[in-house]
């Protein structure tokens, strides 16, 4: 079988048009998650502007190790991902897998950092309520951007492990080819999203009132 | 073979360096009393490292002219809610 017959998928004639589609559908799908992402941004630039100093000493309350480390984790993903992507496409499959299977332990090791972060949080109180720690008017706007920002970004995150897990899954069982398969690129331009998005992130969060 | 996973890793693994030293600079800086110029420089740098992957790792720099059309629509749109709402509730602040 022909490439062509093994990726090519209905409603597509041809293998160039049907990745020109998946590619142009992930792009608009990615716009329209900017977007989504960005109205909370928008949220967060009006209650900043409302509480200006009640951010800035709320947000020295959030883990900015734990912060720090997970960039640093979700950029290495990145970096793996875009070798894969290659890989898969100058038909390196063994190096393609290899990869996809780093990107995919990285990001186990976000969620697992990003758990410890989170009992630490709820343990310092930071959970918005009643018993919530922090007195300044405010805080809690922080508070629960800073939970409904990180915890978003973590379920886009798990989706994307769940996506790779299922490249890794069908491509080492040979099931599919990944050299010219758009499942790889759509995969790969998910992930650098969730990448993009904490690193917009990470200043507006963990480096909040350092000096 | 080898050699073109050598330039495979070298490629990539120049941009993730370069987004290693933005992370180290912007953590930094956020230790310096700069007042607003934290959150400028913290901005800044995070658009920069968002550009990269955009560009490089996503691709969008050597893309199809459809693709940067869809991508621009996003930034588009973006910023155009942003500027609408904020000239609304900048207009209330100044007016209080």
């Amino acid at each position: 079988m022909s490439t062509a017959d093994r990726v090519l998928q209905e409603p597509w004639h041809e293998l160039s048009r049907q990745r020109e589609g998946a590619t142009f559908g992930i792009w608009v799908f990615l716009a329209s998650e900017a977007l989504f992402f960005g109205s909370l941004l928008l949220v967060y630039a009006i209650d900043r502007i409302s509480y200006p100093q009640a951010f800035i000493t709320a947000g020295r309350d959030t883990d900015i190790w734990y912060g720090t480390i997970n960039t640093a984790v979700l950029m290495t993903s990145s970096l793996t991902m875009a070798v894969a992507a290659q890989a898969a496409e100058a038909d390196m499959r063994r190096l393609a897998i290899w990869c996809l299977a780093a990107t995919g332990a990285l990001a186990m090791i976000f969620l697992v950092l990003k758990g410890f972060e989170y009992a630490e949080d709820l343990r310092k109180n930071l959970w918005p309520g009643a018993h919530f720690a922090l007195k300044a008017p405010g805080a809690q706007l922080f508070f629960a951007l800073y939970w409904t920002l990180t915890g978003i970004h973590a379920v886009h995150l798990t989706i994307g492990l769940g996506l790779i897990g299922r490249l890794i899954a069908m491509g080492a069982w040979r099931r599919i080819q990944l050299r010219e398969n758009p499942q790889v690129e759509v995969t790969a331009l998910y992930w650098h999203l969730v990448d993009v998005i904490w690193i917009i992130l990470y200043p507006l969060i963990y480096l909040m009132g350092r000096s | 073979m080898s050699s073109k996973v050598y330039e495979i890793w070298r490629r990539n693994v120049l941009v993730w360096f370069a987004l290693l030293i933005l992370l180290t600079l912007t953590f930094g800086i956020a230790h310096l009393p700069l007042g607003v110029g934290n959150l400028v420089a913290g901005l800044v740098i995070a658009t920069i490292k968002a550009g990269l992957v955009v560009m490089i790792f996503m691709g969008l720099r050597s893309a199809d002219t459809l693709i940067k059309l869809a991508a621009a629509a996003g930034i588009f749109w973006l910023i155009f809610m942003f500027a609408l709402t904020l000239s609304d509730v900048l207009a209330r602040l100044a007016d209080k």
